[in-house]
């Protein structure tokens, strides 16, 4: 009897070790096949994409999405530079009339060829306004665009010189969509048009909140001739989820079941350091510099001694320390350091003087809007409430999340005086930004957030935008950025860095400030 | 002359079972239907209070004032409130639950695409807590019956009460710093490729304090069953442990524990909405966090109202769960 209980002890003993070994083994096994395995490289959004027309995108998970699934006439390139995407070879016959050719070997992805109509009909849809893109007067300007095709050759007339032409056709949003796109705007936006595809991938799956699925297309050769050759395959599948969260997206990277993840927080960062096989790529994605709200009425409208005052105030050293903790660059305008045309006199920016901020800012009143879209910004914003209340400042400070933000600063006639605004340029060009302190205020259309009355600058702006080669075009820039720093319409502050870290198979190509998703590659040497 | 009809004791009122049953179903669905219009009514009240604006949130920083004002009038936001909240509610009682701003999509095909990952993480997350809680409970009890075992006793008070009182959001996070990032034996979140085995962390999290929380009433309960007189006959029937638990004592602790398990299950629903961003899964708790996020007014009140709904028919479901086991809970009837 006793050794039957014994036995039926040790049985079941060793039911349970085996019970506990299986679990482990099973767990053992959730290490994931990588990329250079299946292919299939693993990534996450931070939403989903807003829109799967490119004239219609909004937000960077939409940009990345349509970079992958739209070619564009233009690729950006290093330094600078500009090469073929759809065009063959460009040129600017004027500031307001340029020519591109269209290869004869790019397909949609129903097989259409894409030839010069089909592209002029795509670029046509960006610019009428019945379309609503916010992204047409970054690309053709404030003015009409006429788009025509002409043989193989897509003319682009434009009613007012607009020389930064050539970067916004490289930019996904102008992306071409093909006919059958064209065709039913509605399933276009859904992404639910196989033939809408112009570029590498197409949607193979897209469950909206959930995830997406990008194919590889077979038929797909028209990769552009950078100056450095890519090496390696470009994914068969691209997996995506959505994921908000900085630190589930690090655990994932490191756990080896994400390939691809994209950090605006320097602390999830930090965790990759001692991680030497894996990639990492940081842009500066964004810039801070602080907007004054100076129409009629505000506190700093016709007051450059105070606005002066607040340039002395703030140290950009130590906002840089608490915004990106020493990880980006401080600004010497309001683009990275990598944008042509960008001031490089530190001798413009007012120097940190607290004594002389004092003077003036004692007393003032301040109605200040704060931007918690994230740490970097919350803390940022906190760091300039904070040195304008030592200089005496009167200072209220709203804090408000990122939509919030955008829409206070985005009505003409809201509460507020001074913002710190986090500028992403997406078109790589100064303009894109200078635009957002000179000229038209928001509410005439335009979008300058300050509403500044600076003629000088709207002079030297245009100027550049009419400019034929790019040494009168910086010089003109230069004049539009100086006149800014004179009148201390901006506070330069610093580069918002967002760092890339991809798998140890995995690589992708950076163009100054620009990470071109399409250009991920596996086993790359 | 003596008038029998006061010499006959009273006979005792006795009501149908099935109308004691037709009366606690009206009651639980009256109940039902007022938590379903408040929720409706609420959702869509609150929502609009989320600071900014979704039209600017949806047209982009880079809109022009016009811009914002044709998305504001596709979004049919420039409406008065009612006439929308009118509009709703007319969609609604016709299953729509409108139309998604920031996914382009009906909100029923995003919630119920979402549904299967929130209902499969709090169902396992129940599942476990009931088969590791209530033996664990009853474990405990008999073992500590009577006052033995007393370092014992104050050891699972101690560390279901510590374990307890942590949030399911922290108890995500130490979860993924020991077994995916230290150990790395599980997924630290969702992965397509694997869901069942990236189930397991946010279900343990999910359940390991109200584990604790049952498995310390459960233990309770037992103690007292355990002195009672009939366990005491049955101990003297010489029935072996677990027949003992089964036939006797798992009965007795069933009622308190099924109550319970109802406010742990809405309670989990709630905790999911931590636990699914923490581990980045893709079930209704992270669809309203994203929704938020994007001031997408339909999704936020879709979501919530259906996690309403839910919990409102789980809490029903509990109560006949209970009218089954003890007729009392029924109410109305009485012998």
């Amino acid at each position: 009897m006793s050794r039957t209980r014994g036995a039926n002890r040790r049985r079941t003993k060793r039911t349970l070790a085996a019970l506990a070994v299986l679990t482990l083994t099973a767990a053992c096994g959730a290490a994931t096949a990588g990329p250079a395995e299946t292919g299939t490289l693993r990534t996450v959004l931070n939403a989903d994409p807003s829109s799967f027309d490119p004239a219609l995108a909004q937000g960077q998970q939409t940009f990345q999405a349509a970079s992958l699934l739209y070619d564009t006439l233009l690729r950006r390139d290093d330094g600078g530079t500009l090469v073929g995407g759809l065009a063959s070879d460009w040129a600017a016959e004027s500031p307001s009339a340029y020519t591109f050719t269209i290869r004869d070997d790019a397909t949609c992805a129903d097989g259409t060829p894409i030839t010069a109509p089909v592209v002029a009909a795509s670029l046509s849809h960006l610019a009428d306004p019945e379309t609503g893109s916010t992204w047409k007067n970054l690309v053709f300007g404030l003015g009409d665009a006429t788009i025509t095709a002409e043989g193989a050759t897509v003319r682009i007339a434009l009613s007012q010189p607009f020389t930064t032409l050539p970067q916004g056709l490289a930019i996904p949003q102008s992306g071409i969509v093909c006919p059958a796109g064209l065709e039913d705007l509605d399933a276009l936006a859904a992404g639910s048009v196989p033939g809408a595809f112009s570029g590498p991938y197409t949607v193979a799956d897209a469950q909206q909140g959930l995830s997406y699925t990008f194919d590889l297309r077979d038929d797909y050769d028209a990769w552009p001739d950078f100056a450095e050759p890519l090496t390696g395959a470009p994914p068969e599948r691209i997996e995506i989820g959505i994921t908000t969260d900085q630190s589930t997206m690090a655990n994932q990277i490191l756990a080896g079941d994400l390939d691809l993840g994209q950090f605006a927080d320097p602390d999830a960062v930090q965790r990759f350091t001692a991680q030497p096989d894996l990639h990492q790529y940081q842009v500066i994605n964004a810039t801070a510099y602080v907007v004054f709200n100076q129409r009629p009425g505000r506190v700093f409208a016709d007051r450059p001694d105070l606005r002066q005052g607040v340039a002395k105030a703030i140290d950009q050293n130590s906002f840089n320390a608490i915004f990106s903790r020493n990880t980006g660059d401080v600004l010497r305008s309001v683009v990275p350091s990598s944008f042509a045309c960008v001031n490089t006199d530190t001798a413009l920016l007012e120097r940190h003087d607290p004594e002389g901020a004092a003077a003036t800012l004692a007393g003032a009143k301040i109605t200040m809007i704060g931007n918690t879209a994230n740490r970097q910004f919350s803390g940022g914003a906190d760091y300039v409430y904070q040195v304008l209340a030592d200089a005496g400042a009167d200072v209220t400070m709203n804090k408000v999340d990122n939509a919030t933000f955008w829409s206070t600063i985005a009505e003409g006639g809201a509460d507020w005086d001074l913002v710190f605004l986090g500028d992403l340029n997406s078109v790589g060009s100064i303009s894109a930004s200078l635009d957002r302190v000179i000229g038209p205020a928001v509410e005439d259309g335009g979008r300058n957030y300050s509403a500044s009355d600076n003629p000088e600058g709207e002079a030297a702006f245009a100027d550049g935008l009419a400019a034929p080669d790019e040494r009168t075009r910086c010089e003109a820039f230069g004049r539009a950025q100086r006149s800014l720093f004179e009148r201390d319409d901006i506070v330069p502050l610093a580069g918002s860095p967002l760092t890339y870290v991809t798998g140890p198979d995995v690589t992708v190509s950076v163009f100054d400030d620009y990470v071109d998703l399409a250009t991920l590659r596996i086993g790359a040497t | 002359m003596t008038d029998t009809t006061e010499l006959t004791p009273p006979r005792p009122r006795r009501v149908r079972a099935g109308s004691s049953w037709t009366g606690f179903a009206l009651r639980r669905l009256g109940g039902l239907a007022g938590t379903v219009v408040i929720a409706v009514v609420v959702t869509f009240v609150i929502v609009p209070l989320i600071p900014g604006d979704p039209a600017v949130s949806a047209a982009g920083p880079d809109a022009t004032i016009d811009q914002i004002n044709r998305v504001r009038a596709e979004l049919g936001l420039d409406r008065p409130l009612y006439e929308r909240f009118f509009d709703y509610v007319g969609g609604l009682l016709q299953g729509d639950l409108g139309h998604s701003f920031s996914l382009n999509a009906p909100v029923s095909e995003v919630v119920f695409r979402r549904l299967p990952f929130t209902a499969g993480l709090s169902f396992l997350a129940l599942l476990v807590v009931l088969v590791l809680a209530v033996p664990l409970g009853m474990a405990i009890g008999a073992l500590t019956r009577g006052g033995k075992r007393r370092r014992l006793d104050s050891t699972f008070n101690y560390v279901t009460a510590v374990v307890a009182a942590i949030p399911p959001y922290v108890m995500a996070t130490l979860l993924v710093l020991l077994f995916a990032v230290t150990l790395e034996v599980l997924p630290p979140a969702y992965t397509r490729s694997q869901p069942g085995l990236s189930l397991l962390l946010p279900a343990f999290a999910l359940s390991l304090p109200s584990i604790c929380l049952i498995a310390r009433v459960v233990r309770r309960e037992t103690a007292v069953v355990l002195e009672q007189d009939f366990l005491r006959t049955a101990r003297g029937w010489r029935l072996s442990g677990l027949r003992m638990a089964l036939r006797y004592v798992l009965p007795n602790v069933l009622t308190s524990t099924l109550t319970l398990s109802g406010i742990v299950l809405v309670a989990m629903l709630g905790g999911a909405i931590s636990v699914e961003t923490v581990f980045g899964w893709p079930g209704l708790g992270l669809g309203v966090v994203n929704a938020v996020a994007t001031k997408d007014y339909p999704l936020v009140q879709g979501i919530v109202l259906i996690l309403a709904v839910l919990s409102a028919l789980m809490t029903m479901a509990v109560d006949v769960l209970l009218g089954i086991v003890d007729p009392r809970v029924r109410g109305g009837q009485h012998v």
